[in-house]
């Protein structure tokens, strides 16, 4: 009884810190997550994307092709609650608070037999993870995609002992592979290291398997189709084994090394090798102490200020947790750690590494690992120390307490204002302030250097995806300048602008300098600095 | 203990002295006024609160800074696949180590906890305190600053590939004499070692020197042994200082006795305690702003035209790059 109360409270502070001021931090939305919310509002309106395309498997978005399930879901909050950012992100926390419940069960399926206070701590280690708060407050993919992915887990485990679920999990499978472009990488790897461990089960289950199979196959046959189309296009945008310049090193080489008649040569500087080697690299990136405690991976929006994926804390006890678990080897702490090894592959193929999204698969393995280590920590201080047991325990328990309010802190205080540009705030407020005067004007000349501006307009006008459709999304579409109705967006030279009558300009600090003329207002990032000059021609 | 003390005592005034302390400032992670800055502006937003003067103080930035430099060293990009960024430090094509070691360093780091390997602490000791100096530069992973981990990787290695084959033997111990899945895996690492050390010796012997001849400042012999060979041609001689310090390579090359080097020498020493030398006899560290109107005049630049002056040669890399433009008047 007691065991359920801490249950049903950790839950509820893993919702409370995945739903509560959701709409508001991270402090804007940035332009994915303001493209998915106004296709899945096009599609329930009109059942078409912004471009017009009839339930698209592939939201075409900025010509990077997100695939579909997220916005599909979408369409459900944004019919009950309007469109705006919670909508939009609603269904990455839903399906975050989920994804933390099927890890719980995934962890008691995996581990039976073992103490309930070990289940309870891979709970809270998941449902406070840095890592997956920060990508289950954001309307992005890999939120859902890891959901499905760590269920079919579960349901795979499950199906030993309930036959049938095997077929739910094959389609968990294929959903994860809808939501993102990792598993389609991962899911059939995931499915082999799976097929290949448990295969004495699989053997007695073989006629559910091959329906699952077949079921599998039929549902990715869309997707298959399209990795030859536009997901490729994708992949080529981002991979690093169609770089070029990586090649035309070794293309030298190797002619130098033909006119010294060196045959061996063409073997150190063989293409695969040189592939090999960047990708190779990039997976190893992922192990990269700075990225999982100290300060994350590149991209400011994938973590907050200050702190890493995981939590400092965590270093001593993933290494306990690891060398327990080799230790004391079974199938279930075989498959966690070939699920830990390969989680980085499909984002060792990208450029940019490490990844924490196209690497989020790794969770929850990292919270096993802690789990783990620190329960066989306190066994062992307890068994060696027991007089000052409570005591080591105690200074373990309150420094992770630090650690975690250190985090919560920077989250919540200190990453909204520092990486305020990095989610490209200011396009809510100017839009706010255009939308009160634009009918006095005849054109609005927005600047593109925040990028893809044009997507906010749609967004928070709420403009009609009939209209738009119809009118505006065909065509081809040129990099840096859009327009729509008056809406002008482009990358201007201020004084060719400056001349134009009845116009309204909005360009960034850069463009338009200080006290110019007709300067109707500024908007300003939430460290002070200016994001916007909006000013009447 | 008190040998070492001894030993070390005549380097102490030199580590205190200003060109040494200017050096350290100059390298060092410490002095980036931007951490100051950040913890300010944190503590700032935090109302100047007492906890916030705790959790935001420029010491703990300064940690997470020592941190994120020390680990740098053990990146595993740095130590298998890529290397020092640094041409001279590194061959650029592959890391510190050779790839085919990661498995074995991975395998020789589980068996020496798993078996309680006595000589595990002094080795992790060893690795963990050799990259402490490194890791207060800005400049991390840094392939010289922490050659004194050499070669605790290589005892773990070999120990990891020994305790491979035990555990090969010990798997297939059933099967006599000739056991093929044994024979395969043993000769595949094999292959793969061979093929990596051919990488290497490949990658170094062939190509390195030519790539990156440039680096290790290519070109000063040949120029340096021509102009001294015509040195008497000439009034003036002009050399360019734009690859640093040439006037060293002439005092190699030159084989200048000290005392004359020190007699022809013209140098001014700077705030920091460098030496600039300017001339050294007739030889000028630097182009003149305008060309004595008379007289015999022999200049080395890296321009590839020089008005006034006749082209006289030119010296090359070994990538077959220019290097120096020599021109003359006679």
């Amino acid at each position: 009884m007691n065991k359920k109360i801490i249950l049903i409270f950790i839950f509820l502070i893993a919702f409370i810190l995945r739903f509560w001021d959701l709409g508001s931090n991270p402090p804007s939305l940035d332009w994915d997550e303001a493209s998915l919310g106004y296709n899945a509002y096009s599609i329930l309106k009109t059942g078409k994307d912004e471009y017009g395309n009839f339930l698209p498997l592939s939201i075409r978005s900025f010509g990077d092709y997100k695939p579909p399930l997220y916005t599909y879901l979408t369409t459900i909050p944004v019919a009950i609650f309007g469109l705006n950012e919670f909508s939009t992100r609603f269904i990455s926390a839903l399906f975050g608070t989920f994804t933390v419940i099927v890890g719980y069960f995934l962890v008691k399926q995996l581990f039976p037999n073992k103490s309930p206070t070990f289940y309870l701590l891979s709970f809270i280690f998941f449902s406070l993870s840095p890592w997956h708060i920060q990508f289950s407050r954001i309307a992005f993919e890999a939120n859902l995609a890891l959901f499905w992915f760590i269920l079919a887990i579960y349901l795979f485990i499950l199906s030993r002992k309930y036959q049938q679920i095997i077929v739910l999990s094959f389609i968990s499978f294929a959903l994860s592979m809808y939501s993102y472009h990792s598993p389609r990488v991962l899911a059939p790897l995931i499915i082999f290291i799976l097929l290949f461990l448990y295969r004495g089960d699989i053997i007695r289950n073989i006629k559910n398997l091959i329906l699952s199979l077949i079921i599998f196959l039929l549902l990715i046959f869309p997707v298959i189709k399209e990795l030859s189309g536009t997901t490729s296009s994708r992949l080529s945008s981002v991979t690093i084994i169609n770089a070029q310049e990586r090649l035309g090193e070794s293309i030298k080489d190797l002619e130098y090394d033909k006119d010294y008649g060196d045959i061996l040569g063409g073997l150190v500087h063989n293409r695969r090798i040189i592939f090999g080697r960047e990708i190779l690299g990039g997976y190893l990136d992922h192990f990269n102490f700075d990225f999982l405690f100290l300060t994350g991976d590149g991209p400011a929006r994938h973590h907050a200020a200050g702190v890493g994926m995981l939590y400092i804390w965590d270093t001593p006890f993933i290494l306990i947790g690891m060398i327990y678990l080799l230790k004391n080897r079974s199938t279930s702490s075989h498959l966690v750690f070939l699920w830990f090894l390969i989680a980085p592959i499909a984002s060792s193929l990208t450029t940019g590494t490490p990844h924490a999204v196209r690497a989020l698969f790794y969770l929850p393995t990292y919270q096993i690992f802690i789990a783990f280590g620190l329960i066989e920590t306190v066994k062992w201080l307890k068994s060696h120390y027991y007089a000052s047991a409570h005591f080591c325990v105690f200074i373990i328990v309150t420094l992770f307490i630090l650690n975690f309010f250190y985090y919560s802190h920077m989250y919540w205080v200190h990453t909204p204002v520092e990486y305020a540009k990095e989610w490209q705030y200011g396009y809510k407020e100017a839009i706010e302030e255009i939308s009160k005067i634009e009918n006095k004007y005849s054109k609005i000349i927005v600047t593109y250097r925040y990028d893809q501006p044009y997507v906010y307009f749609l967004f928070y006008n709420k403009i009609d995806p009939i209209w738009y459709q119809q009118n505006w999304g065909r065509g081809e579409i040129k990099r840096m300048t859009r327009s729509f109705g008056k809406y002008e967006f482009t990358i201007f030279d201020y004084d060719q602008v400056k001349n134009l009558k009845n116009v309204l300009v909005v360009g960034t600090p850069g463009e338009i300098p200080e006290n110019t003329p007709g300067l109707l207002k500024e908007i300003n990032f939430p460290d002070g600095s200016v994001a916007f000059r909006i000013v009447v021609q | 203990m008190i040998l070492a003390v001894i030993l070390i005592w005549p380097s102490i005034p030199h580590l205190l002295d200003r060109e040494s302390r200017v050096r350290f400032q100059e390298v060092s992670i410490f002095n980036d006024l931007s951490v100051v800055d950040l913890s300010n502006k944190r503590i700032n937003l935090d109302n100047n609160t007492w906890w916030a003067k705790i959790i935001h103080n420029r010491r703990i930035e300064y940690t997470k800074d020592f941190l994120k430099h020390y680990f740098d060293n053990f990146s595993l990009r740095f130590l298998f696949t890529h290397g020092d960024q640094n041409p001279r430090l590194a061959v650029q094509n592959m890391g510190q180590l050779y790839f085919w070691e990661l498995p074995f360093l991975i395998f020789g780091i589980l068996a020496l906890i798993l078996k309680k390997e006595k000589a595990l602490l002094p080795l992790l000791i060893w690795m963990f305190v050799s990259i402490i100096p490194a890791a207060t530069a800005k400049e991390t992973p840094h392939a010289l600053r922490i050659i004194s981990i050499l070669p605790t990787y290589q005892i773990i290695i070999a120990y990891g590939v020994y305790n491979f084959i035990l555990l090969l033997n010990n798997k297939y111990k059933n099967i006599p004499r000739f056991s093929l899945p044994q024979f395969f895996i043993l000769s595949a690492t094999t292959l793969l070692l061979v093929f990596n050390v051919y990488y290497y010796m490949h990658n170094y012997y062939i190509h390195y020197s030519a790539k990156w001849s440039d680096q290790w400042q290519y070109g000063y012999k040949e120029m340096v042994q021509f102009v001294l060979a015509n040195e008497k041609k000439y009034d003036y001689i002009y050399v360019t200082h734009a690859l640093g310090r040439p006037y060293i390579f002439f005092a190699f090359y030159g084989k200048y006795h000290q005392d004359l080097f020190l007699k022809e020498r013209v140098a001014t020493r700077d705030w920091f305690g460098f030496w600039t030398v300017e001339r050294l006899g007739k030889i000028s560290f630097d182009l003149p702003p305008e060309l004595p109107k008379k007289g015999r005049i022999l200049l080395v630049t890296q321009e590839k035209n020089y008005t006034g002056l006749n082209f006289l040669t030119i010296v090359k890399d070994i990538s077959g790059n220019d290097v120096f433009y020599i021109f003359q008047r006679s």
